[in-house]
C-alpha cells in the first residue's frame, strides 16, 4: 500500500507540474500577452515599456524559472481588474463554490447510487427503464437550460424559492438541484452497469448460496465490488467541482470561482484566468490521486500489483 | 501405433529456453521472471503425433508458441528440416510450413467475416495458385474436414463448437504445412464431439503425412492420438517416451502421479493413493534442483541440490530423474 | 479398499426431486424446456451423479434446488422434496434458511466463486454467522478448525489471505470448508473439478469423499466426465437435452447401459488405461429451440423407430432403482 501512495504523489506532482509547463506556454504561443493586455491603440512605446515591467523581454528559460518559483511562492501575478493579487481575488471565491459543488456531491451520490442499484437490481423489468430514462434526461439537458426553467418555475410563477443570490439556505436549493441531478444521472448510469456486472458474478451466487437474504448480498457483496468503476466516475465529478460549475453559477448569479472564470475571460484579466486555470488542473489531479487510493483501498488486487490498477 | 523404420526428423528443439518478465520493478522491487520454458529439446518426426501433456504452469502452451514462431525463444534453438528457423525467411514463409491451431474457436475466427471469407483470406496473403482457383480450394479444404459447401456461407458464431474447431483445423492445411502445432484443440468441445475431431486429425495425418505436436492436459486424449509422448513439469519435460512404454512403465513419478489421478474409467475400483503432496508450486520461483522435488514422495537430499541429467532408459525413452535406475513404478 | 454399493432406500432420501421442470425464457419464442420432467432420488451418505453433455440441464437442476435461477428461468412443474418438505413451495426468506444450513453448494470455478475484495476467513465466518450464531473469537476458531480439516496448512495465515493469492486447488478447498460449514444434509457439486488440475482434482475429490465419509451428507454431483462418475458416484442419472434417459446404480449402468445415449456416450469416453479407436456420435445435441418430437435423441439414434417420433418415451415403472426412457432400450443386465 505504501509503495502505492508513493507512485501515486510522484505521478501527481509530475501532472501538476506539466500543466504550470502547459499554461506558461499557452500563454506566451497565444499572441503577444501584452498585446492582450492592453487596449490596440496604445503606442508601441507604451507596449515595450509594459514587457519590460512584466519582465517579458527576457529569455524564455529565465521566464520559466521566474514564473515556477512565483506559483511555488504562492504568487500568481496581480488581477488586472482589481489591483489586488489574482491568488487573492480567487481564493474568496472558493468557499461559495465548495458550497455548492459539495452539496450538489452529496444529492448526486444521495439520488444516483440508489437508484441505479434498483435499476439493476431490477434490470429489464419497468423500474430499471424509467430510472435510466430519468438519468439519460438529468445528464443531458444542460445545466443553463434547466436552471432557467427552474427559476422560471419555482421563483417567477410560483414565487417559493430565491431566484438568484448568495445569503440564505433558500438560495441554495435551486443551483444545488440543478447540478446535482445531472451528476446523478451520470452516477445512476455507470452504477447499473457496474452493479448489473458485478451481479452476474459467481460469487454472488456463492454467497445466496450460504443462505445470505438479497440485501445483505447487494450492501455487503456485491456493492464494494460494484465500487470501482463507480469510484472513477465520482472522481470526475469531483474533478470538476471547482470551476465546472460556471455555467449554474452564472445563472443564478452565485459569488463562486466558475462565475468568476467568465467574468474574468470577458476582461482579459490573465492573472486570474491563469490562476483559476491551475487551481482547476491542481483539483483535478488531486481527485484522481484520491481515487487511485481509493482504489488501493477497496481492491487488494490493486494493492498487491501496487503500481499498475491492472488486476493480477 | 506402429514403428517405423528411420522416419525422417521434421523438428528438433534445442535446448530452447523462454522467460517473462511479469513485474518491472520501481527502485527496490526486484524484477519477476518466470521462465516457462527452461532448457528444453525435443524431436519430432515426420507424420508423427508427440503428444506434450502437462498441467497449468507447465510450459506447454509457450513451447506451442515457440514451435510455432509466434514467439521467439531466449536460449537455445528450433531446427525445421535441419534449418535453424530463425535464419530461415520470415514468420510469413515459416507458416507455411508450421502452423497452429487453438482451443478458443470463437476467438481464432473473426466474427465479422464468413468461413469462406476467412479461407479465402489465407490464399490470397500467401498468393496461392491463381485466383481463380482459390475458391475450389476452399470448398475441398472443408470437404477434407467434413463440412459441406454451405459451410462457407455461414459465420463463426452460427455454427456448432465442433464445426468450428473443423474449420481453424481446415484454416491449417490450406497452406500444406508439414506441422501443425495444436494448443488444447478439444478440451472445449463436449465427448461425443471430440471423438469427431480426433478421428478427422487422424484421417488427415494419414492422407496428408502432416505431424502434429498435439498439446493437451488430458492424459486421456493425449493417449488416444499420440505416437510419442512428453510430459512437461514447470517448464522442463521431465520424461519422454513411446507412448505405449509411457503408460506400460513410466519412469518418473511425475509422470506416474499423473496417470493415477485420471479418473478410472470403471466404477467399484478406487483409484490408488496419489504420491503426490501439496500444491504445485509458483513458476516465478521454482524449486531447487529437481523442480519436482517439493511434492515427490520418493525425494532425496540429491534431488534438492541438483537438477537431474535427461537420461535414456530405453528406446527413446529419456527421464530427468536421479532415481530412475531405483524406482519401480510400474502399476 | 471398499467396494462401493448402490444403496437400498430403506429410509426418506434426503434429496427426492419429482417430475422437475425448469423454462427459460427464449428470444420470443415462449418457455423453452431447459429441463424437462427429470425424476432422482438422493440418499443419505450418497452420491448421485448427474452427467451429460453441455445444455443437457444438469446445470439448471442444481440452481433450481437451491430456488437460485437467473432472472430468465423458472420452475414450471414438479417437486423438490429436501427431508419431505417440498422446497419448490418456500418463500425467499424460508429458503434462506435452507441454504447454506441444510443445502451447501460449491461451484466449478473456485477462484471466481470466492469474493475478491473479502478476506478468506470473513466469507467462512459469514457462513458460521448466518446459521450458527457464532461471532468473534469462537467464530475465528471454528474457521481455523474448518480449514484445517479441508486440509489447508498454515490455517491462521490463510484466513486473512483475499482469494487471488491463493491457487485454484485451495480456493476449492475453502468453497468446500464454506459448504460444509453447518453441516448441511445434502451438498451440491456443480464440475467441481473441472476447472482444476487432474492432480489437483483427485485431491479434491479424496477430500469431498472424506467429507460425505465423515459427516454422512447426501451428495449431487454434476459433472460431464463419466471417470468421475465412475470414480464418485453411488447411482448415476444421464440426462440429455433437459430429460433423465436412464437412472441406475453406477455398476449396472456402466457394464450393461441400457439407452442407446448411455452406450455411445461410453464408448467415446477416451480412456487412460486403453488405447482403442473411439467412436463418436454422429450429429450434435439439438438446440432447445428446435427439439426434436418424440424422443430428443432419435436424430442421432442407431435404433431409432418408429414410435420414436411419435411419443415421449417415459420411464419404465421400474421407480427410480433401475429406469430408463426408451422405446427400444439396449438389453438389459
Amino acid at each position: 500500500m505504501a509503495r502505492l501512495i508513493l507512485t501515486k504523489s510522484i505521478r501527481a506532482l509530475l501532472t501538476v507540474m506539466i500543466c504550470v509547463t502547459f499554461v506558461f506556454i499557452i500563454l506566451r504561443v497565444a499572441g503577444d500577452p501584452v498585446r492582450s493586455l492592453l487596449p490596440d491603440d496604445t503606442p508601441p512605446a507604451v507596449l515595450d515599456e509594459y514587457r519590460e515591467r512584466l519582465g517579458l523581454d527576457r529569455p524564455l528559460v529565465e521566464q520559466y524559472l521566474n514564473y515556477v518559483v512565483a506559483i511555488a511562492q504562492g504568487d500568481f501575478g496581480v488581477s488586472f481588474t482589481e489591483r489586488r493579487p489574482a491568488i487573492e481575488v480567487v481564493r474568496e471565491r472558493i468557499p461559495a463554490t465548495l458550497q455548492l459543488g459539495s452539496a450538489a456531491m452529496a444529492l448526486a451520490l444521495l439520488l444516483g447510487l440508489p437508484l441505479g442499484t434498483l435499476a439493476a437490481f431490477f434490470r429489464n423489468t419497468i423500474i430499471d427503464r424509467a430510472v435510466m430514462a430519468a438519468a439519460v434526461f438529468g445528464h443531458s439537458v444542460p445545466h443553463f437550460f434547466l436552471g432557467i426553467v427552474l427559476i422560471l418555475l419555482f421563483a417567477m410563477e410560483w414565487r417559493l424559492l430565491p431566484s438568484s443570490g448568495y445569503t440564505t439556505w433558500q438560495h441554495m436549493i435551486l443551483p444545488v438541484f440543478t447540478l446535482g441531478t445531472a451528476a446523478a444521472g451520470t452516477i445512476a448510469r455507470f452504477a447499473r452497469t457496474s452493479m448489473v456486472e458485478v451481479l452476474g458474478q459467481p460469487f454472488v451466487r456463492t454467497a445466496l448460496g450460504k443462505g445470505a437474504s438479497r440485501l445483505h448480498v447487494i450492501t455487503r457483496h456485491a456493492l464494494p465490488n460494484a465500487a470501482i468503476p463507480i469510484v472513477t466516475v465520482i472522481g470526475f465529478q469531483l474533478g470538476g467541482l471547482v470551476g465546472g460549475a460556471l455555467v449554474t453559477e452564472t445563472v443564478f448569479a452565485w459569488p463562486g470561482v466558475g462565475r468568476l472564470l467568465v467574468t474574468a475571460v470577458g476582461m482579459r484579466d490573465l492573472a486570474v484566468v491563469q490562476t483559476i486555470v491551475l487551481l482547476v488542473a491542481t483539483t483535478m489531479v488531486g481527485a484522481n490521486y484520491l481515487v487511485d487510493i481509493a482504489y488501493g483501498l477497496l481492491d487488494p488486487r490493486i494493492r498487491a500489483s501496487n503500481s499498475a490498477g491492472i488486476p493480477q | 501405433m506402429n514403428t517405423q523404420p528411420a522416419i525422417p526428423t521434421l523438428l528438433v528443439a534445442e535446448h530452447v529456453t523462454r522467460h517473462f518478465v511479469t513485474q518491472r520493478g520501481l527502485f527496490w522491487n526486484a524484477r519477476r521472471v518466470v521462465r516457462a520454458v527452461d532448457d528444453v529439446s525435443l524431436e519430432i518426426h515426420a507424420g508423427e503425433t508427440y503428444g506434450l501433456v502437462g498441467e497449468s504452469g507447465s510450459g506447454k502452451s509457450t513451447l506451442g508458441r515457440l514451435v510455432a514462431r509466434i514467439v521467439s525463444p531466449n536460449g537455445g534453438r528450433l531446427h525445421l528440416n535441419g534449418r535453424d528457423i530463425a535464419e530461415s525467411g520470415d514468420r510469413h514463409d515459416y507458416a507455411r510450413r508450421v502452423q497452429m491451431v487453438f482451443q478458443d474457436t470463437l476467438g481464432a475466427l473473426n466474427p465479422r467475416l464468413n468461413i469462406g471469407r476467412q479461407l479465402m483470406e489465407v490464399l490470397d496473403i500467401h498468393a496461392i495458385g491463381e485466383h481463380a482457383s482459390r475458391q475450389g480450394r476452399a470448398t475441398d479444404i472443408l470437404r477434407a474436414v467434413g463440412l459441406g459447401e454451405d459451410a462457407a456461407r455461414r459465420y463463426p458464431h452460427e455454427i456448432s463448437g465442433g464445426q468450428r474447431q473443423r474449420v481453424v483445423i481446415a484454416r491449417a492445411l490450406l497452406l500444406e504445412p508439414s506441422l501443425i502445432v495444436c494448443d488444447e484443440p478439444v478440451s472445449a468441445l463436449d465427448v461425443s464431439v471430440q471423438a469427431q475431431v480426433i478421428e478427422l486429425l487422424r484421417e488427415l495425418q494419414q492422407r496428408q503425412n502432416v505431424a502434429y505436436l498435439f498439446i493437451s492436459h488430458d492424459l486421456r486424449v493425449v493417449r488416444q492420438v499420440s505416437h510419442r509422448i512428453g510430459v512437461m513439469y514447470l517448464g522442463e519435460i521431465v520424461e519422454q517416451a513411446p507412448r505405449s512404454a509411457l503408460f506400460a512403465a513410466p519412469r518418473h513419478p511425475y509422470t506416474r502421479a499423473l496417470i493415477d489421478a485420471v479418473p478410472s474409467s470403471q466404477p467399484g475400483r478406487r483409484r490408488a493413493p496419489l504420491a503426490l503432496r501439496g500444491e504445485p508450486p509458483s513458476p516465478v520461483e521454482p524449486p531447487s534442483g529437481c523442480r519436482f522435488h517439493t511434492r515427490c514422495a520418493f525425494a532425496l537430499p540429491v534431488c534438492r541440490n541438483e537438477a537431474p541429467p535427461q537420461r535414456l532408459v530405453g528406446p527413446e525413452h529419456l527421464v530427468a530423474c536421479h532415481l530412475a535406475d531405483t524406482l519401480d513404478l510400474a502399476a | 479398499m471398499q467396494e462401493r454399493v448402490s444403496g437400498d432406500g430403506a429410509t426418506i432420501p434426503v434429496l427426492s426431486v419429482r417430475d422437475l421442470s425448469v423454462g427459460v425464457s427464449g428470444r420470443g419464442n415462449g418457455l423453452l424446456p431447459a429441463v424437462d420432467g427429470a425424476s432422482f432420488d438422493v440418499a443419505a451418505g450418497k452420491t448421485l451423479c448427474l452427467v451429460g453433455e453441455s445444455g443437457c440441464g444438469k446445470s439448471m437442476t442444481c440452481l433450481a434446488t437451491m430456488g437460485l435461477l437467473p432472472p430468465l428461468a423458472r420452475i414450471t412443474g414438479g417437486r423438490i422434496l429436501l427431508d419431505g418438505l417440498d422446497i419448490c413451495r418456500l418463500s425467499e426468506s424460508q429458503l434462506t434458511k435452507v441454504r447454506g444450513a441444510r443445502i451447501g453448494i460449491i461451484y466449478q470455478d473456485p477462484t471466481t466463486a470466492l469474493n475478491p475484495v473479502m478476506t478468506i476467513g470473513r466469507q467462512i465466518i459469514e457462513a458460521l454467522t448466518l446459521h450458527r450464531a457464532l461471532s468473534g473469537k469462537a467464530a475465528e476458531a471454528e474457521a481455523m478448525r474448518l480449514l484445517d480439516r479441508v486440509g489447508i496448512a498454515d490455517a491462521r495465515a490463510r484466513l486473512r489471505d483475499y482469494p487471488h493469492q491463493l491457487s485454484g486447488g485451495m480456493n476449492q478447498r475453502v468453497m468446500i470448508a464454506i459448504a460444509i460449514a453447518c453441516r448441511p444434509r445434502l451438498l451440491i457439486a456443480d464440475e467441481p473439478t473441472t476447472a482444476l488440475d487432474v492432480t489437483i482434482q483427485a485431491q479434491v475429490l479424496d477430500l469431498l469423499r472424506g467429507m460425505q465419509d465423515e459427516f454422512g451428507t447426501a451428495m449431487l454431483l454434476v459433472t460431464h466426465d463419466l471417470g468421475v462418475v465412475a470414480d464418485m458416484a453411488d447411482d448415476v442419472a444421464v440426462m440429455y437435452a433437459g430429460r433423465v434417459v436412464e437412472h441406475g446404480a453406477v455398476g449396472d449402468v456402466f457394464t450393461s447401459p441400457m439407452h442407446p445415449y448411455t452406450e455411445a456416450l461410453l464408448a467415446c469416453m477416451p480412456r487412460i488405461d486403453r488405447d482403442e479407436r473411439l467412436l463418436s456420435i454422429r450429429g450434435v445435441v439439438p438446440s432447445l429451440a428446435n427439439l426434436p418430437a418424440g424422443c430428443h435423441f432419435r436424430e442421432r439414434c442407431d435404433y431409432a423407430t418408429e414410435p420414436c417420433a411419435q411419443a415421449r418415451p417415459s420411464d419404465d415403472g421400474g421407480g427410480l432403482r433401475r429406469s430408463v426412457a426408451c422405446f427400444n432400450r439396449r438389453a438389459a443386465a
